[in-house]
């Protein structure tokens, strides 16, 4: 027991190792594989945007359009009067 | 001379002769045809009436609580007891919500009859007779008002549940139960009879004018922003 701890400390020591190495490696590739400065385009004329600014013209206000029925699908509806929650009820004082 | 004067008296009864109250038949003298159009229900009034009905109904129940919780002390298992006391505030729950509903659906209908109303009148103007549709409109509109009435004085009503004794409790929840079920049965009778009235109005509008009648009413109308929206323009 005493020899089983240390040696899983430095194998645990030497794959930390390991893995950091590999971890470092591979960032640094990364780094390598982007360009340091941005090329520039080819062939293009005119002056580089500075952003959207303010685009002028006419003003389109946003408004929440109500819900409607047609009337003939409130003249074609039909109601319960209730009966789904009465039954609960009905359930409910079985347990009485 | 006699014959003028005749003539005016029964002008002004309402009645038609051959001759005008200047003795010709112009048509300045002769009687409009068409039914008088009807004065639309006054839902902003009603609404008032049927919220006022709503809060009574709580009050009274408010009232009643301190009997309820006195039959209560016949329960001896407090399981029964808590159970009992959420099927009576159920029951007040079920007659809130289920006349609420009716209402909105009332006042849905009263707009339609509005919007049919002002479309008949603008069909009227274009020399369409539509005394046919302007009686329908009126049944319809009665018929509502009828509605309204029945939904307002259920909203008052209160169920409360009084414990006989321990064993009878399911039978006293029984009998406030089918007392509900066979109002709220009533009032959606009085509701489907307005509907059916609605219907019939809108019938014989399409009938009269010969076009598809498509009358969009809002879901919820709370203010004025929101207007029904009805096709065709004549």
């Amino acid at each position: 027991m005493i020899f089983i701890i240390p040696v899983i400390a430095l194998a645990l020591a030497i794959g930390g190792v390991f893995a950091y190495k590999l971890y470092s490696e591979g960032t640094r590739a990364k780094a390598s594989e982007t360009p340091k400065t941005i090329p520039s385009l080819q062939g293009v004329k005119g002056k580089p945007s500075v952003g959207y600014g303010t685009i002028k013209g006419p003003t389109i206000k946003v408004s929440p359009t109500p819900a409607q029925t047609d009337l003939e699908t409130i003249i074609n509806e039909t109601d319960d009067a209730g009966e789904t929650d009465l039954k609960e009820i009905e359930t409910s004082a079985a347990q009485l | 001379m006699l014959e003028q004067l005749l003539g005016a008296l029964l002008f002004l009864f309402g009645f038609q002769t051959g001759g005008s109250i200047r003795g010709e038949s112009t048509s300045s003298a002769v009687a409009s045809t068409s039914a008088k159009p009807f004065i639309p229900n006054n839902i902003v009034s009603l609404e008032a009436k049927f919220l006022e009905k709503q809060a009574t109904a709580v009050s009274s129940w408010e009232a009643k609580r301190a009997s309820f919780s006195a039959s209560l002390q016949a329960i001896k298992d407090e399981k029964k007891k808590t159970l009992l006391e959420t099927i009576q505030n159920r029951l007040a729950e079920i007659n809130k919500n289920q006349t609420a509903l009716l209402m909105r659906k009332l006042k849905r209908l009263n707009i339609g009859v509005e919007e049919m109303q002002k479309l008949a009148q603008a069909y009227e103007k274009e020399g369409k007779d539509l005394s046919a549709v302007t009686t329908s409109l009126s049944t319809a509109n009665q018929a509502i008002a009828d509605a309204i009435s029945t939904v307002t004085v259920q909203a008052g009503k209160t169920y409360v549940i009084s414990i006989t004794s321990e064993t009878n409790a399911k039978n006293d929840v029984g009998k406030v139960r089918s007392q509900l079920s066979s109002d709220l049965k009533k009032v959606r009778d009085a509701v489907a009879n307005a509907r059916k009235k609605v219907g019939e109005a809108l019938k014989a509008l399409k009938n009269a004018t010969g076009k598809p009648v498509t009358i969009f009413i809002p879901i919820e109308t709370t203010g004025n922003s929101q207007t029904p929206t009805v096709t065709p323009t004549p």
